[in-house]
C-alpha cells in the first residue's frame, strides 16, 4: 500500500491543555478512515493537522507528495453569494472551464435535490442545504484527499444516500477518505479503519465495535389533520410535517397503528443500521 | 499563474457582492469633493489639494484594508488555501488584491480633480498644464493607499483576535501615521518608533521646493510607500503562515 501522510510523535496542545500527546499514525492512498469520540476530543482539530491547516505542538506530518486536499466543513459559511456563483468561483479554481463547471455543478445540485436553489443566497440556506453545498464544492473535480467534518449533520435520508454514493465512487477511485463523524451508519458503510479520539490518543477500534443494529425508519406525514404524536420510546426526528421514527423490527406494526390511530399517514418504510 | 488569477477574481468577486465597499466608497467621494468644494480662492494650488486629498485616501484605504479583512471567514480561507495548495500563493494573491483596492481609490481620488480642471476649462488649478500632472498625483494616491490598505488589514481576526482592540489599534495606526511628522517634531525621541508608520506627512515638505511635482521625487515617495506597504503585508502573512488555523 502507497502511503502519503504520516504522523510522528504528534503533540498538541492548546495553551496549556493538551489535546493530543505523542500520537503516530499512518495513512494509505484509498484508505477511509474514521475519527469518532466526544465533542471537543480534537477530531476536527487532528483533520486540520492532516491537511497542513494546524501545526503540530511537536512532533512531525510528513506527506509523501504534493496533494490536493478537499474538505467538507462542518460549518459552511453563510455569504451573499448565491449557490451558482459560490460553485462557479470554485470551479474556477479548480482549473475547470465556464462549459465544464457549469456542467458539472448542474449534475450535483441535481443529484442532491438542490437544482431550484442554484441562485439563493448561501445565507438565506438552512443547515442541512449548506452542508451540501459543502459537500458539492468538495466535489466539482476529483481531490487526492477528501476530509470530511461531520458532512451528514442536518441532511435529509435521500441526501444522505447521495452522499455515500459519491463516497464510494470517490472509494473506487483511490481516493483517501479522512472524517470526523457521530454517525455510526455512515461509518460503516464507507470506514475501513476506525479511530476513537479519547485521552489525548487516537485507538483503533473495528468498526464491528460499534455495535450497530438494524432498525427501522418509517417515516410519517401529518396531512392537515388532527395529528397528535403519541408517546413513543424510541429515536424520533421531526422536520416540519414530517416524522421519522427508527424502531425495532418487532415493534412495527403495533407503531404503525398507533400513528394511524392519531391521523398520521405512513410515506415510507426502510432498514437501516443505527447505533 | 491561472490559479492565481482564479482567486484574485474569487476575492474581487466576494467584494464587490458584499456591501463593505460602499460605505467607505461614499465617504471617500464625499471628502474628495469637499476639498474642491471648500476652496473659495481661486484657482486653486493643485499641490496643497493634492496632499489634502491623499490624506483623506489614504483614512479611507486603512478603513478598506481593515475591513477586507472580513470578506473571507476563516472557512473559506481553509477552503481556499487547500485549493491553492501553497498557503503563500493564497496570501500573496491577498496582497495583489489590496493594490487593486488601492488602484480604486486613487482612481477615485484623481478623478475628481480631473473634472473640475476639464469642467472650468483648465482655470481650477493653478500651473496644471498637462496630464502628467495628474499621472504623478495617482502615483502619489497609490503608494499611500497601498500603504493604507496593507496597514488596515495587518490587523487581521487571527493576529488581533478581539475585534474592538483590532478597531482600536488601527484607529491609533492611522493616527500615528498622519501625525509623525509633528510629534517627531515635538519629541525628537519619537523618531525611533515613528519610523513603523508610513511618511505619509512628509510627501508635502518633500515635495514642496517648486511648483511642479517632480517625477522623481514622486518616484521616490511611490516606491518608499509601496515599501511599507509590502513590509506591513509581509509581516502579516509570517504571522498568518505561523498561527495558521
Amino acid at each position: 500500500m502507497e502511503e502519503i501522510i504520516r504522523l510522528q510523535n504528534f503533540t498538541k496542545k492548546f495553551r496549556k491543555t493538551t489535546i493530543f500527546s505523542n500520537v503516530n499514525l499512518t495513512i494509505y492512498k484509498g484508505q477511509s478512515i474514521s475519527f469518532i469520540g466526544n465533542n471537543g476530543v480534537g477530531k476536527s482539530t487532528m483533520l486540520k493537522v492532516l491537511a497542513r491547516l494546524s501545526t503540530p505542538t511537536s512532533g512531525s506530518v510528513h506527506y509523501a507528495a504534493d496533494f490536493l486536499v478537499h474538505y467538507v466543513p462542518e460549518h459552511f459559511p453563510r455569504t451573499k453569494l448565491t449557490v451558482m456563483q459560490y460553485l462557479k468561483l470554485m470551479g474556477r479554481i479548480d482549473n475547470l472551464s465556464n462549459e465544464e463547471g457549469e456542467a458539472k455543478i448542474k449534475t450535483l445540485l441535481k443529484d442532491f435535490f438542490m437544482e431550484k436553489m442554484a441562485h439563493t443566497p448561501l445565507k438565506h440556506l438552512s443547515k442541512g442545504t449548506l452542508q451540501k453545498v459543502g459537500v458539492i464544492q468538495a466535489l466539482l473535480i476529483t481531490p487526492d484527499i477528501l476530509l470530511l467534518d461531520e458532512p451528514l449533520s442536518g441532511q435529509d435520508i435521500d441526501s444522505q444516500r447521495i452522499f455515500v454514493e459519491k463516497m464510494k465512487e470517490l472509494l473506487s477511485k483511490k481516493v483517501t477518505l479522512i472524517m470526523s463523524c457521530h454517525e455510526k451508519y455512515l461509518i460503516e458503510q464507507l470506514s475501513d479503519t476506525v479511530f476513537e479520539v479519547s485521552n489525548n490518543g487516537i485507538q483503533p477500534i473495528g468498526s464491528k465495535g460499534l455495535s450497530l443494529v438494524d432498525k427501522y425508519c418509517l417515516v410519517f406525514i401529518s396531512e392537515g389533520g388532527d395529528t397528535v404524536l403519541p408517546d413513543i420510546k424510541c429515536e424520533m426526528e421531526q422536520l416540519g410535517n414530517t416524522v421519522k421514527l427508527y424502531v425495532d423490527s418487532q415493534k412495527t406494526n403495533e407503531i404503525i397503528q398507533l400513528m394511524m390511530n392519531q391521523n398520521w399517514t405512513l410515506r415510507g418504510m426502510y432498514s437501516e443500521k443505527r447505533n | 499563474m491561472k490559479k492565481g488569477i482564479s482567486l484574485l477574481y474569487f476575492q474581487i468577486f466576494t467584494f464587490l457582492k458584499s456591501s463593505k465597499f460602499v460605505m467607505p466608497s461614499i465617504f471617500l467621494l464625499v471628502l474628495q469633493l469637499s476639498i474642491y468644494y471648500a476652496i473659495q480662492a481661486k484657482p486653486v494650488d493643485f499641490m496643497n489639494a493634492i496632499f489634502q486629498a491623499e490624506f483623506y485616501a489614504f483614512i479611507i484605504a486603512i478603513w478598506l484594508g481593515f475591513s477586507s479583512n472580513d470578506l473571507n471567514d476563516g472557512i473559506t480561507e481553509q477552503l481556499l488555501i487547500l485549493r491553492a495548495k501553497k498557503e503563500v500563493l493564497y496570501y500573496s494573491i491577498n496582497v495583489v488584491f489590496l493594490f487593486v483596492i488601492s488602484a480604486f481609490i486613487s482612481l477615485i481620488s484623481v478623478i475628481i480633480p480631473l473634472v473640475f480642471h476639464f469642467v472650468n476649462k483648465g482655470e481650477f488649478f493653478d500651473h496644471v498644464s498637462s496630464g502628467g500632472d495628474f499621472l504623478l498625483a495617482f502615483f502619489l494616491f497609490l503608494g499611500s493607499s497601498f500603504a493604507g490598505v496593507s496597514l488596515g488589514a495587518l490587523f487581521h481576526p487571527r493576529i488581533i483576535k478581539e475585534k474592538k482592540f483590532a478597531l482600536l489599534y488601527v484607529l491609533l495606526a492611522g493616527l500615528f501615521s498622519i501625525a509623525r511628522v509633528s510629534m517627531v517634531d515635538d519629541q525628537e525621541m519619537l523618531k525611533y518608533v515613528m519610523w513603523v508608520f508610513p511618511t505619509l506627512a512628509n510627501h508635502s515638505t518633500t515635495l514642496r521646493g517648486g511648483s511642479y511635482f517632480s517625477s522623481i521625487r514622486v518616484g521616490q515617495l511611490f516606491l518608499i510607500s509601496l515599501f511599507y506597504g509590502l513590509s506591513y503585508s509581509y509581516i502579516k502573512i509570517l504571522i498568518l503562515i505561523k498561527r495558521k488555523f
